[in-house]
């Protein structure tokens, strides 16, 4: 018998590195301001503008009530929810790198996950916007909260609203301190390594103290362990109470069984395509292309697909058995899709959700950076429509003779929800100005095991002068 | 503490203890084993990345967190059943939907989400306080070169709170361990 | 060190305590699969409905563990996870074209019948009740006779003819050492694993789902492909993990695969929680009269205890048990948890067949149990004689032997 071969095994560290290449290379984001390009100005502007333009948005809604909006009846429930759900799913791909891959011990998750888990936080922030807004009274929002108040009323347990303020609350904060806790040792190195004053001791006090002893260390490992396995079952319950808010409720459409993990599925799938969206334009503005493979892209590509599939066995799912259940309301609303006033987004929808991503299938085109950018742009804009679909077209339909007209959105539903892309966008281009965009002691430690398990010595010259100019 | 104050120039100042700087895991590793093996208890690495198996090498144990984060996750769910039991089943019934006033199924979202909030407080939280984090500063910062511990540097420092610590013995035990260099730090002067 | 491996291994009697299941096994489970078949085709009304519901059930548990192997073969040259190469001879032999094919002869006693339109068991393939039911009208286009009777060809087929391509691939590897095929199982997995899951969804629909012909859940495809992934996981888990001691699995199979093994189950029973919770949950809550009855029928006489039991023993206990390192390290503790449930695995199996056949509650005939112990055996001894002609840890994927070898 022959011996057998191998795969030729992963490279997730590309050209020779040691630790403090590894350092130089994510530093130099941070700390050589020579290094931010036109673009990163232009990006921030535009971002600065977005965010101008929601600030606007809130305060004429504000001034004005949520009649600006194009929600009516029966369609109470539009742009503002889909906005919300789409956001949030976002946000899951962060949490899902940080928290699922970490326990399955993905190694190539290391490089990505800061950067994602970033992602997650501005995403929950912007989606969480859209609830709060939508009660029509955001000064009062405090009564979503159990406290004893002189009403003498307490919060419906029972409503699956409820558990959404729970779960998005619990989600928020969750991420923070996992995001909060990875950053800790980083904002140390950069303690370190900093020249400027200011940042010097902006780091140092955020850092609170690091010292990177083994003690510590080891107390900081169990904590971010049991961190990912709570974060874990949490993902999953967000985006399934996200689905219960549907789920619960009557409306045909709105509770198919398997809304909860398709709608985490969808999820993941509209995360991992912004992040794509995201890492592609960064690692080549900064040359991080070295810690952030085409082994990762592929990965997360591939990522991208499976999760496309399961969206798409959701979809099979949902039209097959609206018309096996022999229910009347199913199977109106499964016409209703297809041949409705909405028919263009749900052919769209199934475009981008499950023809556009199939092209993830070839190894060439998930070499292709334009093709891997593009298909996600695709999936992000498939997502929104996955919801457009799911929530204001469910209760569009209606027996009701009084609903003559179908919902269309108004100009500030378009502002808003542009504002908030421009609010994301702020905050993405601050942090990648501002704290490292790549997990600088998790590269190392993958760069560790990957000298130790090809059996090499740790000392090692970079090839390629990676110098902080 | 008004002794330190009162007579600290008068007084050489106390030491920490000495440091080994390394350069590479393999050398660190084999000197915290050296170092526990030479029957030194009260010593501490430090490195730019977590190392498994160098708290072993040390002698040193804790598994205080997932405690803290067990008992945090037990008093979460007690908190949220018992939120919702007073207050949707004692304090005001309502009849929603039909279904029961103690609602088991419906009341398991929030029970199962107040269970993580509170674990992840728990982690979070409880890490930082047994590691004595946040400090304003430590004496282990005066080493040399020490900027690179968070860097591609790892160290280890014999403290002098080892009843077995002894400077030159210390120094000496260290130098053999292939250091790149061995230096004394000294508890910073108030 | 895969030179070591250098002829093949003669198996020597009893590698592992499954080997002996070899020839006894099928003559026991032949018997008893005889005299159960003779009963249904002997006996009459509600009688013959008990004892085909009886046969029904045993053969739905060992076809899951069968159906799951299945699964989980694809998952391996999809993802290629090194935690399932101690499974993964297990999962060739359930899951491959013997025993697939044993399944579907075995399945003929129920599947020929409904061709026939004989309605004892499933209910809507009578003429007359189709001819009348507004909603089996309306779902004639799928719910026929024979189309059911054809899908099961389909399915099976299917399934027997991947299998066999993948495990042709492996052996042809073994002989030529050529990662080519690698890559070529790789390039299969993937859409093998997507035709495992629609295959798995409408199966259970034709088999289970639809002995209530009016119930429908989008989630039950999702459930059962779970379900019967615990039930083939815990299966090679036991098996490998009991069997740890014995020369073939000893020094290959270290703490680091054991704990990946059962952190699959940990996932698995947390899986299998979420979907089962979900569609509960939504179904309850939502108590429209086209799906509440699926509950309300186990809810009733006692239904719910067994309700509770696969509540507390297919979720809380392993939850609490693997969420030890200790019991994952151990593998005899692994192996009792696996078995556990396994056993969990069959009286969930039971609570998702019976209910629709036997209104009354659980109450479990010797039928119940002739029929278990016989196609399980029938099954075992089938593995056990595929097994034996191999070797228990796969040659091709050295990862096992590697990772011990430093």
């Amino acid at each position: 018998m022959a011996v057998q071969e191998q795969l030729p095994r992963e490279i997730l560290i590309g050209g020779e590195q040691n630790y403090g290449s590894v350092n130089q290379i994510i530093d130099k984001v941070i700390l050589n301001n020579g290094l931010h390009r036109k673009w990163f100005y232009i990006t921030l502007l535009l971002g600065v503008m977005g965010t101008g333009l929601m600030l606007v948005s809130i305060g004429w809604l504000l001034y004005m009530g949520i009649g600006i909006w194009g929600n009516q009846i029966p369609v109470g429930w539009a742009w503002d929810i889909v906005n919300f759900v789409w956001w949030i799913g976002i946000g899951h791909a962060g949490t899902l790198i940080s928290a699922i891959l970490l326990l399955l011990r993905q190694q190539w998750r290391n490089s990505i996950n800061r950067f994602a888990e970033a992602m997650t936080i501005f995403a929950v922030m912007c989606a969480g916007m859209y609830p709060l807004l939508h009660t029509g009274r955001p000064w009062v929002d405090y009564w979503l909260f159990p406290y004893p108040n002189i009403l003498g009323l307490w919060p419906q347990y029972r409503s699956p609203l409820f558990w959404d303020v729970c779960a998005v609350s619990t989600y928020f904060t969750v991420s923070l301190l996992f995001w909060y806790m990875g950053l800790v040792p980083d904002m140390a190195s950069l303690r370190d390594r900093a020249t400027n004053k200011f940042a010097k001791y902006g780091y140092a006090i955020a850092c609170l103290g690091w010292r990177g002893s083994a003690k510590h260390w080891h107390r900081y490992e169990q904590a971010n362990l049991l961190l990912a396995g709570f974060a874990t079952p949490l993902v999953l319950s967000v985006h399934s109470t996200v689905s219960f808010d549907f789920a619960m409720s009557v409306v045909p459409g709105w509770n198919p069984t398997i809304f909860p993990p398709y709608f985490v599925a969808g999820a993941v799938y509209g995360g991992f395509a912004m992040v794509l969206n995201f890492a592609i334009p960064i690692r080549k503005a900064y040359k991080l292309e070295d810690l952030i493979t085409m082994k990762h892209i592929d990965w997360m590509c591939k990522i991208m697909l499976a999760t496309s599939l399961i969206v798409f066995y959701g979809y099979a799912m949902e039209v097959f058995f609206g018309w096996y259940s022999g229910s009347k309301g199913e199977i109106d609303l499964t016409v209703y899709r297809m041949v409705g006033e909405y028919k263009l987004e749900y052919w769209m929808l199934i475009f981008c959700n499950c023809v556009a991503p199939q092209t993830m299938w070839f190894p060439k085109l998930r070499q292709n950076l334009w093709v891997v950018w593009i298909v996600a742009a695709i999936a992000g804009l498939g997502m929104w429509l996955e919801r457009f679909v799911i929530i204001p077209m469910c209760l569009q339909i209606n027996p009701l003779p009084a609903i003559d007209r179908p919902y269309h959105p108004t100009i500030w539903d378009i502002a808003l929800f542009t504002g908030t892309i421009g609010f994301f966008t702020m905050l993405m281009m601050l942090f990648v100005r501002a704290l490292p965009t790549i997990n600088i002691f998790e590269v190392k430690d993958l760069l560790y095991k990957t000298i130790r398990s090809e059996g090499k010595s740790e000392i090692i010259k970079p090839a390629t002068a990676v110098g902080v100019e | 503490m008004e002794q330190t104050l009162t007579h600290s120039n008068l007084r050489s100042p106390d030491i920490h203890g000495t440091v080994a700087e390394f350069e590479t895991v393999a050398d660190l590793k084999a000197a915290a084993n050296a170092a526990r093996k030479n029957g030194y208890v009260e010593m501490d690495a430090y490195s730019p990345f977590p190392i498994h198996g160098l708290t072993e090498a040390m002698g040193w144990k804790n598994n205080v967190v997932p405690w803290i984060v067990a008992l945090s996750g037990i008093t979460g769910t007690i908190t949220g059943i018992s939120l919702e039991y007073y207050t949707a089943v004692i304090d005001y019934p309502m009849n929603v939907g039909g279904k029961p006033i103690f609602t088991l199924p419906m009341f398991f979202v929030p029970m199962f989400e107040f269970t993580v909030l509170f674990s992840a407080f728990g982690a979070f939280f409880g890490m930082w306080a047994l590691n004595g984090l946040p400090r304003y500063h430590h004496p282990i910062f005066s080493t040399p070169h020490f900027e690179r511990a968070t860097c591609d540097r790892f160290f280890l420092c014999i403290e002098a709170k080892d009843p077995k610590y002894d400077s030159d013995e210390v120094a000496a035990f260290l130098s053999k361990l292939n250091p790149l260099n061995v230096s004394e730090v000294e508890e910073p002067e108030l | 060190m895969s030179l070591a491996l250098d002829q093949n291994p003669v198996p020597t009697p009893a590698r592992i305590s499954l080997d002996k299941m070899f020839p006894s096994g099928i003559f026991l489970g032949l018997i008893g699969t005889i005299i159960m078949i003779a009963l249904i085709f002997t006996s009459h009304g509600a009688t013959k409905t008990s004892i085909a519901g009886s046969y029904l059930f045993g053969w739905i548990f060992w076809f899951g563990i069968s159906l799951g192997s299945f699964g989980f073969l694809t998952l391996y040259h999809t993802v290629q996870g090194k935690w399932m190469l101690p499974g993964l001879r297990i999962f060739e032999a359930g899951g491959g074209p013997i025993a697939m094919i044993v399944m579907f002869l075995l399945f003929l006693p129920i599947s020929v019948p409904v061709l026939l339109h004989q309605h004892f068991l499933y209910v809507w393939v009578d003429p007359h009740l189709q001819a009348t039911e507004a909603i089996l009208k309306w779902k004639a286009p799928y719910l026929n006779a024979t189309g059911w009777f054809i899908r099961t060809f389909i399915w099976f087929g299917s399934w027997i003819a991947i299998s066999a391509g993948l495990i042709a691939s492996t052996k042809r590897q073994e002989k030529s050492g050529s990662s080519k095929e690698i890559v070529l199982r790789n390039n299969w997995g993937a859409p093998a694993l997507i035709w495992f899951f629609l295959s798995a969804t409408f199966c259970m629909t034709d088999w289970v789902m639809s002995l209530d012909y009016r119930w429908f859940s989008t989630m039950f495809g999702l459930w059962s492909a779970i379900a019967v992934g615990i039930g083939a996981f815990s299966f090679a888990t036991m098996i490998v993990c009991s069997n740890m001691d014995r020369d073939v699995y000893k020094n290959l199979i270290g703490p680091d695969v054991t704990r990946d093994m059962g952190n699959i189950l940990f996932v698995l029973a947390m899986l299998w929680a979420y979907t089962s919770f979900a569609q509960f949950l939504i179904i309850w809550s939502g108590n429209l009269p086209e799906t509440n009855f699926y509950y309300v029928e186990r809810s009733k006489f006692g239904w719910n205890a067994i309700g509770l039991v696969t509540m507390v023993g297919q979720y809380f206990i392993p939850f609490v048990a693997l969420l030890t390192p200790r019991n994952r390290k151990i593998p005899k503790n692994l192996a009792f948890i696996a078995g556990f449930m396994l056993v969990m695995h069959l009286v969930d199996v039971y609570l998702y067949v019976m209910p629709a056949i036997r209104q009354n509650g659980p109450r479990p005939t010797g039928w119940d149990f002739l029929a278990l112990a016989s196609i399980g055996l029938l099954w075992l001894g089938v593995v056990s004689g595929v097994l034996r002609k191999t070797a228990l840890i796969p040659t091709f994927d050295t990862r096992l032997e590697a990772s011990h070898g430093h």
